[in-house]
């Protein structure tokens, strides 16, 4: 079995670490930044753990697992000292040739004001020796 | 500033990535996927080695979006990119894009895509940029 069905569906809701310089610095550091200042645009990806929550709810094995697609939507940037609240959201499933299709969407908010939407796509895919 | 249809971007290369780099990545990312971490995992997974995380290569593309886009002058608005080819420690991996379309509203649609040093494509994707006011 690629993925529990019967999953549960709720939103997942969490608050993130505030962002600090120390953690930007990190994370632009890991990725060898070297045009950026600030605060980079990906850093919103350290806003995922509630697509690992779905994943760990729809007992994906991640051997099977490939990130296939990613889309941010940026409405305002983030500043230091902001402490985000995420909202991330199951959005479908889809069965093909033997793969199934999963997607997810998170909100992030500082102070209720949205600062970016994103989806994450996945495939989740029989492996020769990954498969349970 | 000015741009032209089809106009190429500055190309950025980045450093061989290295398995202590994913180590890194993870703890910045908070994506610890043991199939980017442990060698035996992606072994079972049909991998000859861990697999370098694509939004690890996504942050590549943004850090050459800010090369042709200063974030003082430019504001990115959307950002999209699909994984085409997985990605190994010790490839180089170097970022390209063109100009796709100059909107009506100003904005700027460009197209992005990673190269390994094989030439193969990465990941593709594109990004709208406005003009700051």
């Amino acid at each position: 079995m690629l993925i529990n069905l019967n999953a549960d569906l709720t939103p997942i809701k969490f608050t993130a670490a505030t962002i600090t310089k120390d953690k930007v610095e990190l994370f632009k550091s890991a990725v060898r930044l070297q045009y950026t200042e600030g605060i980079p645009p990906t850093y919103a990806t350290t806003f995922r753990k509630g697509e690992f929550a779905f994943l760990d709810r729809f007992h994906v094995n991640l051997k099977n697992l490939l990130h296939t697609d990613q889309q941010y939507e940026y409405i305002s940037p983030f500043c230091l000292d902001d402490i985000p609240e995420v909202t991330t959201e199951f959005v479908s499933t889809k069965e093909r040739r033997g793969m199934v299709f999963v997607s997810i969407k998170s909100q992030v908010k500082v102070k209720d004001q949205v600062r970016v939407y994103f989806t994450s796509s996945f495939v989740l895919r029989e492996t020769k020796k990954g498969t349970e | 500033m000015s741009f032209e249809l089809n106009q190429m971007l500055e190309s950025l290369v980045k450093p061989a990535v290295t398995k202590e780099q994913l180590k890194e990545y993870a703890l910045a990312s908070g994506d610890n996927n043991p199939i980017h971490l442990n060698d035996g995992f992606a072994a079972e997974a049909g991998f000859p080695s861990v697999i370098v995380h694509g939004m690890l290569s996504m942050g590549f593309l943004g850090d050459c979006l800010n090369l042709n886009f200063p974030p003082d002058k430019f504001e990115l608005k959307l950002f999209n990119t699909r994984f085409k080819k997985v990605t190994f420690p010790g490839d180089v991996i170097t970022s390209k894009g063109k100009i796709r379309s100059l909107n009506a509203d100003g904005s700027l649609t460009v197209s992005l895509w990673t190269e390994n040093q094989a030439g193969e494509h990465t990941l593709e994707g594109d990004a709208q940029i406005v003009f700051r006011s």
